[in-house]
């Protein structure tokens, strides 16, 4: 699966490390200081991915829990995200880390216990009328590879002893065998992203089948995990209606939309350095046949009257088929 | 033709020999020129290799299709074997321990091993170990062979004959190296033999000459490929020489005189089939704007529709016309028209 691991030195004998070794296969493992001397210090092709992926586990150091950005969530609460996993074994390909890292090796972290410190500190500082809430995912995806990265069971017991803060785990994936053998929590999210089929495998490249992450959601609503949906991103054809009828009647089939937690909707949207990426690693993508524009945050998107006409079609969707209006929020959208 | 680049004239005798190549007068000396290719011998090293392959494509210009870099490497773990043939993929730059961040990539689509050129030998275990995270092979001139196609545009390919691995490096084994060149030389030539018919060449497309009539600016002809590009994309077989697409040429060439404004129309067309959603904001808001145009206000707004902001500019030269304009506000619902921005607009 790996051609390289590369491990700092200082966490040879760390068991989580140990436990990522015991499971992921590699040709070669070699041993050094630290991730950042080796990580991002050279220009590596992002499609390499597909033929030559290494991993390196090591400690993360600096900042571990940042503040996101506006229009993040659900408003009225403080957002954060967290960094346990640079990069992700999935090819999406509109993905923002195509231009973000200049490698798309993996990254595993394995000081949780950093994270969850600084996460405390943040919940200690929260004025109580808040829910502070923090996002895996924001580099990675939280349950593709959590088999390996053995992490999950780690913060279900942190957010069980914090219940007023909240967790969201974000995925394309349907592996959800992290966490079917633990106890669900109310402050725990499970979301998945969702795009009609097509588009899934179109675009959504190696990811989890929609037909599977349905199943998966099925399974853990039945388990009485909650749920959350992102309809992100929304990517126009000249069929998008239907196709998103069609999503949404599949949906209800798996969990009735009055029971999801929340629902965001997001327009695909790129910086500047991914959309670049993009068209030169996808230059064949049907994205392309689409027509952006630089908009109000410097973001490549659609034109505005596109957009919000995307966003509300689809809520209206949403409510017509039982979904709840003050539930249903836009991401990045001004 | 290609121009084929060896740091050594021994790597490059089967060639020299057996194709009859001959010496080309120039000022950096060591080029030959070949009834099929090229040849260069840039001497051992980064600079060596970078100059005199800048200097060639500069001398060459279009002459030169491509750039294929043959030589010799080190291995840096035993996953290869000596005397194998790799196709380089990634080429990264090392001076000393110091990586330099920008890499290249050769054109060739299966080439699966990366490699480091240095600009040392590689003799200590601690710089093995520093530079075997980031590719299993080193060797000394492709990275700079491949600066250089980058900036002229050229296709690159790069082909190392592993000689030894580099932790079993000796002096006996570096003189057994140089006193081999001839030998690897020819199996580099019998390779090249082998691959000759198979390498891609890369071709600049050329303009349409159903377009005559039609007058493009520089940014004009950016905006017809990128416009021809995500139509083919859209719809697989789209293209100009297609029935629909001809008569569209045809029709414009007879309604519209101006070459310009052929082109522009041809452009617009083109958005418009691309992305019909375009079309319909377009005509609701020269719908909305109507009353404002019968009026004889000239008027703009932002194109790319994230404002909604509307520029209204007027003459006036009577009273009649100040009462025409103000009769146009008047009839322009300004609600209507920020409608179209918010998107409540049927589609």
């Amino acid at each position: 699966m790996f051609e390289k691991v590369l491990i700092e030195k200082g966490v040879l004998d760390h068991p989580r490390a140990i436990s990522i070794l015991e499971k992921v296969k590699y040709k070669t493992l070699l041993e050094i200081d630290t991730i950042d001397d080796v990580f991002n210090r050279v220009k590596k092709p992002y499609l390499q991915k597909r033929s030559n992926l290494n991993l390196f586990i090591g400690r993360k150091t600096g900042s571990l829990v940042k503040e996101a950005p506006a229009a993040y969530g659900e408003s009225g609460h403080p957002h954060y995200y967290f960094i346990h996993a640079y990069n992700c074994f999935y090819e999406c390909d509109y993905c923002y880390l195509q231009g973000h890292f200049h490698s798309p090796d993996l990254v595993f972290f394995i000081n949780h216990e950093d994270i969850a410190s600084e996460m405390l500190t943040i919940i200690n500082k929260t004025p109580d009328h808040l829910k502070p809430c923090f996002h895996a995912g924001e580099f990675s995806d939280s349950l593709a590879l959590s088999h390996l990265s053995g992490e999950i069971s780690f913060y279900f017991n942190f957010f069980k002893n914090h219940p007023r803060a909240m967790l969201e785990l974000r995925t394309k994936s349907a592996n959800t065998r992290a966490l079917e053998d633990l106890t669900p929590l109310n402050n725990i999210i499970t979301s998945f992203s969702l795009s009609p089929e097509q588009q899934i495998r179109e675009h959504d490249l190696k990811t989890a089948p929609l037909k599977a992450r349905l199943a998966a959601i099925s399974r853990l609503h039945k388990k009485n995990f909650p749920i959350g949906i992102h309809l992100d991103p929304i990517i126009y054809n000249d069929h998008i209606v239907d196709e998103y009828q069609q999503l949404i009647a599949e949906l209800k089939n798996a969990i009735p939309l009055e029971k999801i937690n929340y629902i965001s909707l997001g327009v695909v949207r790129f910086t500047k350095d991914v959309f670049h990426q993009m068209q030169k690693n996808y230059p064949n993508s049907s994205i392309h046949a689409g027509e952006f524009i630089k908009s109000f945050d410097g973001k490549i998107r659609y034109n505005r009257p596109m957009r919000l006409w995307l966003l509300q079609k689809i809520k209206d969707l949403l409510v017509h088929s039982g979904g709840q209006s003050d539930k249903i929020y836009l991401c990045m959208e001004d | 033709m290609p121009l084929l680049i060896f740091a050594h004239r021994g790597e490059a005798q089967s060639f020299l020999k057996l194709d009859n190549l001959i010496a080309t007068n120039t000022l950096f000396g060591n080029l030959y020129t070949g009834s099929d290719y090229y040849l260069l011998i840039t001497g051992e090293g980064f600079h060596c290799a970078l100059e005199k392959v800048a200097a060639c494509c500069g001398l060459l210009g279009q002459k030169i299709d491509r750039l294929i870099n043959f030589g010799i490497c080190g291995s840096l773990s035993d996953q290869y074997k000596i005397g194998e043939i790799i196709s380089l993929r990634t080429i990264y730059f090392a001076h000393g321990e110091k990586l330099q961040f920008k890499s290249f990539t050769t054109a060739d689509n299966s080439a699966c091993v990366d490699a480091l050129t240095v600009t040392e030998r590689v003799l200590s275990p601690t710089l093995e170990s520093r530079l075997v995270v980031y590719a299993d092979l080193v060797e000394r001139e492709a990275w700079a062979c491949a600066s250089v196609a980058n900036l002229f545009k050229h296709p690159f390919y790069s082909y190392k004959y592993i000689t030894d691995r580099v932790a079993n490096n000796s002096q006996e084994i570096c003189q057994h190296i140089k006193d081999s060149a001839e030998h690897y030389g020819q199996q580099l030539y019998q390779f090249y033999r082998s691959l000759r018919q198979t390498v891609p060449v890369e071709r600049a497309t050329l303009a349409p000459p159903m377009l005559e009539g039609f007058y493009f600016t520089a940014s004009q002809q950016r905006k017809l490929a990128s416009l021809l590009k995500s139509l083919s994309i859209k719809v697989p077989d789209f293209s100009l020489a297609q029935d629909q697409s001809r008569q569209l040429l045809q029709k414009i060439r007879e309604h519209t005189a101006h070459p310009k404004h052929r082109t522009q129309e041809l452009l617009e067309n083109l958005e418009f089939q691309l992305n019909p959603f375009k079309k319909v904001l377009t005509e609701r808001i020269h719908n909305r704007l109507k009353p404002l145009e019968e009026a004889h206000f000239q008027v703009s707004y932002d194109k790319q529709f994230e404002s909604d902001q509307l520029k209204l500019t007027a003459s006036i030269d009577s009273t009649k016309q100040i009462m025409q304009l103000i009769d146009g506000l008047k009839k322009f619902s300004w609600e209507d028209y920020q409608k179209i921005f918010t998107g409540q607009i049927d589609v």
